[in-house]
């Protein structure tokens, strides 16, 4: 074993027994990084898999994923460890101390980011499969890594956010770790026509949708409000699965405007200011 | 045949519990206490014949309307107005439609009982009925409610053999044979790890070889028989009966042609929610099926794939979910939320 001495002042020392890094020694860490990759891959392949198949339970099983691999990572990093130290206790905790220092002024950014991916597993302000909001982000979470959280938007692109915005921006979630999604649905209406005729359609459209369920968890409503020169029939929903946001928002509009039209109700003269959906509720 | 031979016993029907409940309420009525009647169950359950049964019960007291189809205007309302102080309404789920405007004629049938002094026994699929309550709150309309439950391999097994005489069914255990094959298992392969003494089990495909699989306790065959049946058919006695008919070389059972059928369920959102739809209403017609899909829905092709992969069959346009499909069915459409 070879030995090596850091000088911490002028008149301490400590003596960290490093072992002799030989080829074996590279081998070996690198055997362990293999492993625990594979190990990480093969999992989160399999319970992302299996969430697929029981789509009623899929947060169950994606939100073991960033836990396997925070344990799989954790335990790799002390294996490689202890294959390069062989520490007693009081040694381990000062070079955990030094090793601490080192990612605070060095590499506070990747440390920041791993705290907050712990803080994110066990605090779950959000799981993988959730539709969030973060920072100017909205998307379904697909990954949730030791180092940032991967978004796609609904624009299919493949957003990665740095996992410490947890700790300073406010995060939305529109599911809170159920399958099932409340979804907002406006339909601006002439004021010249009968509301009460558009809330029934609207209605009506949406508890007929292939996409909704309706239980007393997931009720639904309909409400009315007047603005100068139109009104605002505003439906609210649960689509069964957060997957089909959009396809039943699209659904129930159009199947809506069919039927309105058919009762002679029409869209204002003069197009309304409308803000993004959900914006205000 | 069977039938024949058992002509003069008195089958067995299953349900005699929910019979007496709702002859009690019917009791109850008699004495002036309103409470209406909602008999809830699955499809094959053995509805109709529990109607059949109450009809039996209450005799010149009761008019029945049964619906067999979608009802689109409200001809039946006249009946319901002339009708003796019992109605009994058989199929309720056809007063509505999972459609825009679907629900017209349920909502004149529910007014109408909150102010009639008649007392209405009616039945409805489960699946309707969970929808329909949760879209109309139709559970406020009724007092008793009487559910069909699943019935235990005591209860089937009584069920079947009252058709036949005693003894008269021979179960053959040939499930030996079936098992004579070489069988896949998950076994276990030891592995050492370099940072550990101890051995790990790794998950390891293996075969077991035949003739490893005849030291069980030995079962009687006609247990055997009726635990399979059971969980074949999810306990539905109709769905039970079906399957018993399939496979009866009479007067022999071979035990080992009680499988569990495997079905295809890898269909998309609009073939699941048309086969919702013919869950929840048992027998639907083409134009009704066409009405509810819209235009979004290529209801052709739909129709196609679902009979293609044996879920559903087609009757003189109608539209109905297989017997032995059924339980797979349910289970698929619940793990995905199209039925609640």
């Amino acid at each position: 074993m070879a030995d090596s001495i850091l000088n911490i002042t002028g008149s301490q020392s400590f003596a960290l027994p490093l072992k002799t890094v030989d080829l074996g020694t590279l081998f070996y860490i690198v055997y362990i990084l293999i492993i625990a990759y594979i190990i990480v891959r093969i999992s989160s392949f399999l319970l992302k898999k299996i969430a697929e198949r029981l789509p009623r339970f899929r947060h169950a099983f994606t939100m073991l994923i960033p836990l396997i691999k925070i344990i799989v990572y954790f335990l790799a990093l002390y294996f490689i460890l202890t294959s390069l130290v062989e520490p007693n206790l009081t040694e381990l905790i000062a070079f955990f101390g030094l090793f601490g220092a080192a990612l605070g002024f060095g590499l506070k950014d990747l440390f920041a980011d791993i705290v907050g991916g712990i803080v994110i597993i066990f605090e779950k302000p959000y799981q993988i499969g959730d539709k969030i909001t973060i920072g100017d982000n909205y998307g379904e979470v697909t990954d949730i890594g030791i180092r940032s959280t991967r978004l796609l938007t609904p624009g299919d692109s493949a957003v990665s956010v740095p996992n410490y915005l947890v700790f300073s921006q406010a995060v939305s979630s529109g599911n809170a770790g159920n399958v099932a999604m409340m979804v907002i649905i406006d339909i601006f209406i002439d004021s010249g026509c009968d509301g009460g005729s558009a809330i029934k359609i609207l209605k009506e459209a949406m508890v007929t949708s292939k996409y909704v369920i309706i239980a007393k968890k997931f009720p639904f409503t309909v409400l009315i409000e007047d603005f100068p020169g139109y009104h605002r029939i505003r439906g609210k929903a649960y689509v069964n699965d957060l997957r089909f946001e959009f396809e039943f928002r699209s659904e129930v509009t159009r199947r809506t405007w069919a039927e309105l039209k058919k009762h002679g109700i029409n869209p204002p003269l003069f197009h309304p200011s409308i803000t993004a959906p959900g914006a205000e509720q | 045949m069977a039938e024949e031979s058992g002509s003069a016993k008195k089958e067995i029907f299953g349900y005699e519990r929910e019979v007496d409940d709702i002859l009690q309420a019917v009791s109850k009525f008699d004495q002036g206490i309103l409470g209406n009647v909602a008999l809830i169950s699955d499809p094959f359950s053995g509805r109709t014949r529990l109607v059949e049964e109450l009809k039996k019960n209450l005799g010149e007291r009761v008019t029945y309307v049964s619906f067999n189809s979608v009802m689109t205007d409200s001809s039946f309302m006249a009946t319901l107005r002339d009708a003796r102080e019992i109605v009994i309404m058989d199929n309720c789920h056809f007063l509505a439609m999972r459609k825009i405007g679907g629900f017209e004629q349920m909502n004149e049938f529910l007014n109408f009982i909150t102010t009639s002094k008649k007392f209405f026994i009616t039945t409805w699929n489960t699946f309707s009925w969970t929808y329909l309550n949760a879209v109309l709150q139709i559970d406020s309309y009724f007092t008793n409610f009487v559910t069909l439950s699943p019935l235990d391999a005591d209860n089937l097994k009584k069920i079947l053999l009252s058709r036949y005489g005693s003894q008269e069914i021979e179960f053959i255990d040939d499930s030996a044979a079936e098992e004579r094959k070489l069988r896949f298992i998950w076994g276990c392969l030891n592995i050492k790890i370099p940072f550990s003494k101890d051995a790990y089990c790794l998950p390891w495909p293996s075969f077991e070889l035949p003739g490893r699989l005849h030291k069980k306790k030995a079962i009687p065959a006609e247990e055997i028989t009726f635990e399979r049946l059971t969980r074949i058919s999810g306990g539905n006695p109709g769905v039970a009966r079906f399957i018993w008919d399939k496979n009866i070389e009479f007067p022999t059972i071979w035990v080992s042609s009680f499988i569990e059928p495997v079905f295809d369920t890898n269909i998309s959102t609009n073939q699941s929610f048309l086969l919702s739809i013919i869950l929840s209403m048992e027998h639907v017609h083409y134009d009704d099926l066409a009405a509810i899909a819209g235009p979004e829905i290529n209801i052709h092709r739909a129709l196609f794939v679902l009979q293609k992969k044996g879920l559903i069959y087609e009757e003189d346009g109608y539209y109905a979910i297989g017997h032995e499909p059924l339980k797979s069915v349910i289970n698929y459409l619940k793990l995905n939320r199209m039925v609640w």
